[in-house]
């Protein structure tokens, strides 16, 4: 008989003890596993490296440290680099410390002006000098110091003059993502 | 004549020291990080995971892995000519035209020529069912995707390899680019733009240049157009992405790079490294190869920044490299060998040596198991391949337990066979593929492996080692009247039957359990009589009847002894057989054989046990008769 | 009548023995029948049945093997078992066996599970289970609320009559099938007006059952009296149109078969269903449900994972698969109310115990030292 006491309070107990913690009513909070944090000191420095602006002057990149620089590899030929022209225009007119690099890889200064006439609004940001267009033909600089062979890609440059990101094609410029990217920085 | 002697032998000993620098040491070659099947692996690795792939070995007859790969992306002429390709099926062979050749191996030449003389049928062969395909078809299909991935292999740094030169000094004054240089693909694209106004010049009859100058644009054009095809490159993936260092984002090829807008600074860098890395393939001093591989691996290193470990990578090169469970199979060989020749001559030192070559072989072992828990950061328990590893360790150590406490080579006898056996049937498994596989979903969860599938597995180990012992008490009561066993050994031999199979039930049901346990956290269900669950079972009942039946009287020392021998069956049938089930029984390959081996092992096991058992009864019989 | 003296008699060992011996046999039998039946079949046919057929000769099932085995063990408990300094290893064993069994046949009995289809940015507060079927009849004048009257699968016995208090109109079962087929009929002026709606065009016939349950398609052919459409009706699982129709007074009605579900004391809502893969590879690597757990004022978020449940009020969700499309992503969480869900834990650390008690008191004598 004592056995058959201990057999019913173990096995009350254990459905006692079930009972108790199912019915629980605070629902048990799950591990949220924290994402990786994804700009993990990214140091990629920017090369040195000329370009003479279509007024002929010749400017080294280094020239713009401590601006917030966005290098563009563009072709007037190119469509998507017409789409993301105004977003990058408006971004340079609202932020002072940022400067457009904007080398192209058409075949004459004629086809950029062709290009330009289209963005009234480019005029008096170039003549200040918060964008700087240049003409890069034979690739040099898009292909020998930055490995660009499709068009349109995007250098960010943050202030410590190193490139803390990437943008290819014109989508995030056109719907906007960039804008907030940039003024965080 | 003295003098002459030692002339002859320095000139000897610089000979081979000259012979040996010649061979390139591929040492941080094979250590440069490569993301393939979804982990981060070291070059090494996966060169012999493809040669394995592709020609069934992960090593060619006089070249390891790794060579042949750096020979596959920087030399394809040669690589091109090297048989690789096996091709047994004689029906294939006759639908390929190919001549029969030694060994049926063949050169990537020969068999991709010969495919594409028949495209036609592989296109067709492509649209229908895999069921509605003859075997041979389906083979010929296979070596079409063979001959694919060793070509796109072969294309991988294609864009980056030093390989045009221009030569005519007209157009390369056009293109503004040396003349007489080698010049990678990267190098001349960039002036594709005026290569297109030359072209359409030459078209329009605008162009100003001489007849050869044309002939060489034209060709050149066109040379740079046949490397297009190796965009699609991507099996390659040597480059970590380079933003956002997360371990879910995907490396990339040096081709899809440029093609996906990858290209930065540091790619620059790296493919530049790379490219004196295949210009010095060929330099004939190897210390150039080496030392340039070496920069092109701490580089890759430095843009991986935590995706990839140096000591992880290191670690599994060397793995790769001692066949660490091969030495561990010579060494259970030899200690079974000594143990053996122990019956016949030199009881005593014989008996200890093959101890001790149990206990040098299980070293080896344990290090491999350690060294794959360590590279894969979970328990050495989550494929079959391992687990079978892992459950012959058990055996072993339980062996060197038994041996130590009651001497006599029972214990050794029983490790190196369990030992030898199930590390062979290993050797089988490693053929699949990367033994470092990722794993599915539910699987990957390192509490659980280390609890249910290590605790299954042990009960496993012990299994085989009380099976192992019921083979032994049936042959000493078979050929005692030669051993000359006292009863009091045959006593210890019974009792030690009985400890083993405790320890195989406690491990056994405990394992069994957890499985539940892990099957209720996973999918709310403890017990939902799947066939891996009631394999697990089948081995719980098994002993608990063994046990219960020896309590009851129904088994006596010999039966109980014949029971435990067909223990083994219960367990390769629960562990290997389920397996079976759902795959199929009719497919081909090595499902095949599995359940053809399965077949054969429990019929020779249980002719064996009848056998024993029916020789012990006889002779009890007639004992009793005699008296 | 209690008789203790074969209650006594089961305790002997010679019926572990030998009812385990033929459990085996069954569990091989079972294993082996999954491959062509599939695994709910093979269970109902071997393991969960008191008797299955082998040819002709009918053969005992899993019930009566292990219920032999349960009440033997107890048997053994009560009158055999002395919590003794020897035994002590074995008593305990057995103890956490009897334990392990007593919860296996309290989930048998009472539990019930099932699996919530939820697309994402969607709510659920049912979930449906994986075999069992009702006969759905919903009323639907109101306008916020549906109300609804199930039949479970029991009725469906050809001939019976369904009636409820709260439906005005009768179901007479004419014909069940659980997997049917359904093809095109033609019907003769006369006979076309028995036959309304689905049930005129198609008539449904049984099919042998596939060998993965949710394969199978349900499918009933009812008359109804007492509607303002009296007639035959037929409905199928997961049919594109809803049969309808109205009671004689205006009341409207749709009916449908599907699979029973249960209601739940909280809603879930699913915010967003995520799958990763392994790098570069088709393979998954983990999913994961954020939900949103309601239940009157409170709302918390949860994370459902593989391996990590949500627990709440005597239920258990899992994430068991999902459902990829062009529209979004649905996740399917598995749901379990298991009043037994505690016990294989605590037995098997009894379990545990027992033996290793019993291995540490006997391994000297088990494996002696050589002299």
């Amino acid at each position: 008989m004592k056995n058959f006491f201990i057999i019913i309070v173990a096995a009350l107990l254990i459905f006692a003890i079930g009972y108790y913690r199912d019915s629980n009513t605070i629902p048990n909070s799950s591990t949220i596993s924290k994402g990786v944090d994804e700009s993990l000191s990214v140091q990629m420095s920017v090369p040195s490296f000329k370009f003479t602006t279509l007024n002929g002057e010749v400017k080294n990149i280094q020239d713009f440290k401590g601006k917030i620089i966005i290098l563009n590899f563009w072709a007037s030929w190119c469509g998507p680099c017409m789409e993301e022209f105004p977003a990058m225009l408006k971004i340079i007119a609202s932020m002072p410390d940022a400067r457009l690099v904007a080398i192209s890889s058409d075949d004459s200064t004629r086809d950029i002006e062709k290009f330009l006439s289209k963005f009234k609004q480019s005029k008096e940001l170039i003549k200040q000098q918060r964008i700087l267009i240049s003409l890069d033909q034979k690739r040099e600089i898009s292909s020998t110091h930055f490995n660009v062979l499709r068009l349109p890609e995007t250098f960010i440059v943050n202030r410590k003059f190193k490139i803390i990101k990437k943008v290819v094609g014109s989508g995030p410029w056109v719907q906007g993502d960039i804008q907030s990217f940039l003024q965080s920085l | 004549m003295h003098n002459l002697k030692y002339i002859i032998l320095l000139i000897f000993l610089i000979s081979t020291a000259a012979l040996a620098n010649d061979k390139k040491d591929f040492k941080h070659f094979g250590m440069i990080p490569i993301l393939s099947e979804g982990r981060i692996k070291p070059l090494d690795t996966f060169a012999r995971v493809t040669l394995l792939g592709i020609y069934g070995k992960s090593a060619l007859k006089d070249l390891k892995a790794i060579d042949w790969l750096a020979e596959l992306l920087f030399d394809q002429r040669a690589a091109y000519h090297r048989p690789v390709f096996k091709i047994r099926n004689s029906d294939v062979q006759k639908a390929l035209a190919l001549e029969p050749h030694e060994n049926q191996i063949y050169s990537f030449i020969a068999v991709s020529s010969a495919l594409k003389k028949i495209s036609p049928l592989i296109q067709a062969l492509f649209t229908q069912d895999s069921k509605e395909r003859s075997p041979a078809q389906n083979q010929l299909l296979e070596l079409y995707m063979r001959v694919s991935n060793y070509l796109e292999i072969s294309r991988s740094i294609s864009l980056l390899v030093p390989q045009f030169t221009i030569g005519d000094e007209q157009v390369a004054k056009s293109l503004d680019l040396p003349a007489q240089d080698r010049l990678s693909y990267l190098q001349v694209i960039k002036r594709q733009s005026i290569l297109d106004r030359i072209l359409s010049d030459i078209k329009n009859k605008k162009s100003k240049l001489s007849k050869e100058s044309k002939d060489r644009a034209i060709a050149l054009s066109e040379s740079l157009n046949s490397l297009s095809g190796d965009s699609e490159s991507k099996v390659l993936r040597i480059v970590p992405p380079q933003f956002e260092k997360s371990p879910d984002r995907e490396w990339v090829s040096p081709w899809q790079v440029v093609i996906s807008g990858q290209g930065t600074p540091q790619t620059v860098e790296y493919f530049n490294l790379w490219a004196n890395l295949s210009s010095a393939y060929f330099s004939p001093n190897p210390v150039e190869f080496e030392k340039l591989a070496q920069e092109v691996y701490d580089y890759s290193n430095k843009m991986a920044q935590t995706l990839a470990s140096p000591t992880k990578l290191r670690w599994e090169q060397l793995y790769n490299q001692y066949d660490l469970f091969v030495k561990a199979v010579a060494f259970y060989i030899l200690s079974f060998l000594l143990l053996c020749i122990s019956w016949l001559a030199w009881k005593g030192p014989l008996e200890k040596a093959s101890f001790v070559a149990l206990i040098l072989g299980a070293i080896p072992h344990f290090t491999g198991l350690v060294i794959r828990c360590y590279i894969m950061a979970r328990p050495p328990v989550s494929t079959l391949y391992e687990s079978i590893v892992f459950v012959a360790f058990i055996a072993v150590l339980a062996s060197i337990f038994i041996e130590a406490r009651r001497k006599g080579g029972v214990g050794t006898f029983i490790g190196s066979v369990i030992g030898i056996i199930l590390l062979f049937i290993s050797f089988g498994y490693e053929k699949e593929g990367d033994s470092m596989g990722m794993l599915a979903a539910v699987l990957d969860t390192n509490f659980w492996l280390a609890t249910h599938v290590v605790t299954i597995t042990i009960g496993y180990g012990c299994c085989f080692v009380a099976s192992l012992l019921g083979h032994i008490y049936l042959l000493i009561g078979i050929f005692n009247h030669k051993l000359k066993r006292t009863q009091e050994e045959i006593e210890a031999l019974s009792k030690n039957m009985l400890g083993a199979t405790l320890f195989a039930l406690f491990f056994s049901v405990l394992g069994t359990i957890l499985g539940g346990i892990w099957a209720d956290q996973s999918w709310g269900r403890f017990w939902g009589w799947d066939p891996k669950e009631n394999g697990a079972m089948l081995i719980c009942l098994w002993l608990l009847w063994a046990i219960h039946g020896r309590l009851s009287g129904y088994f006596k020392k010999a039966s109980y002894a014949a029971i435990m021998c067909l223990t083994s069956i219960v367990v390769v049938i629960a562990w290997f057989g389920v397996n079976l089930l759902n795959v199929g029984l009719h497919s081909y390959g090595f499902t095949e054989s599995i359940a053809n081996n399965i077949l054969i092992f429990t019929t020779l096991e249980i002719l064996f046990t009848a056998g024993a058992f029916w020789i012990i009864q006889r002779r009890q019989l007639l004992t009793k008769m005699g008296t | 009548m209690f008789n203790k003296k074969l209650f006594l008699k089961l305790s002997r060992v010679q019926y572990f023995f030998w009812s385990t011996l033929w459990l085996m046999v069954l569990v091989v039998l079972g294993t082996l029948a999954q491959n062509d039946q599939g695994l709910y079949l093979a269970q109902n046919t071997y393991f969960s049945s008191w008797f299955f057929w082998w040819g002709f000769i009918p053969l005992p099932g899993g019930t009566p093997t292990m219920g032999i085995i349960f009440f033997g063990l107890l048997s053994q408990l009560i009158f055999k078992t002395h919590f003794s300094q020897k035994k002590l290893g074995i008593a305990i064993t057995h103890l956490g066996a009897f334990l392990l069994l007593l919860g296996g046949l309290l989930t048998g009995l009472f539990s019930f599970e099932g699996n919530m289809v939820i697309p994402e940015g969607q709510s659920a507060s049912y979930f449906q289970d994986y075999h069992k079927l009702e006969l759905a009849v919903v009323n639907t004048d109101a306008r916020d609320h549906d109300v609804t009257t199930t039949f479970d699968q029991g009725w469906f016995g050809p001939g019976k009559s369904l009636t409820h208090e709260s439906l005005p109109f009768t179901f007479t079962i004419l014909k069940f099938c659980a997997n049917c087929s359904f093809e095109r009929r033609t019907l003769t002026g006369e006979q076309k007006n028995n036959y309304v709606g689905f049930a005129q065009n198609f008539s449904i016939s049984a099919l042998p059952l596939a060998k993965e349950d949710g394969e199978n398609r349900a499918g009933i052919e009812f008359q109804i009296t007492g509607s303002d459409h009296d007639g035959i009706y037929s409905v199928i699982e997961a049919m594109p149109i809803r049969q309808s129709l109205n009671a004689k007074d205006g009341r409207k009605y749709y009916i449908e078969i599907r699979h029973k579900r249960y209601n739940l004391p909280f809603t879930i809502k699913l915010f967003d269903f995520e799958k990763k893969v392994h790098a570069a590879t088709q393979q998954a690597k983990s999913y994961k449900s954020v939900v949103s757990l309601i239940d009157g004022d409170l709302t918390q978020r949860a994370v459902i994972q593989m391996n990590e449940p949500l627990r709440y009020k005597g239920y258990t969700l899992y994430q068991a698969s999902f459902i990829e499309s062009n529209d979004g992503e649905t996740t399917v969480l598995a749901v379990v109310k298991n009043v037994g869900r505690l016990f294989p834990y605590i037995s098997s650390i009894i379990i545990c115990i027992g033996l290793l008690i019993h291995l540490l008191q006997n391994l000297p004598t088990l494996f002696k030292k050589r002299s």
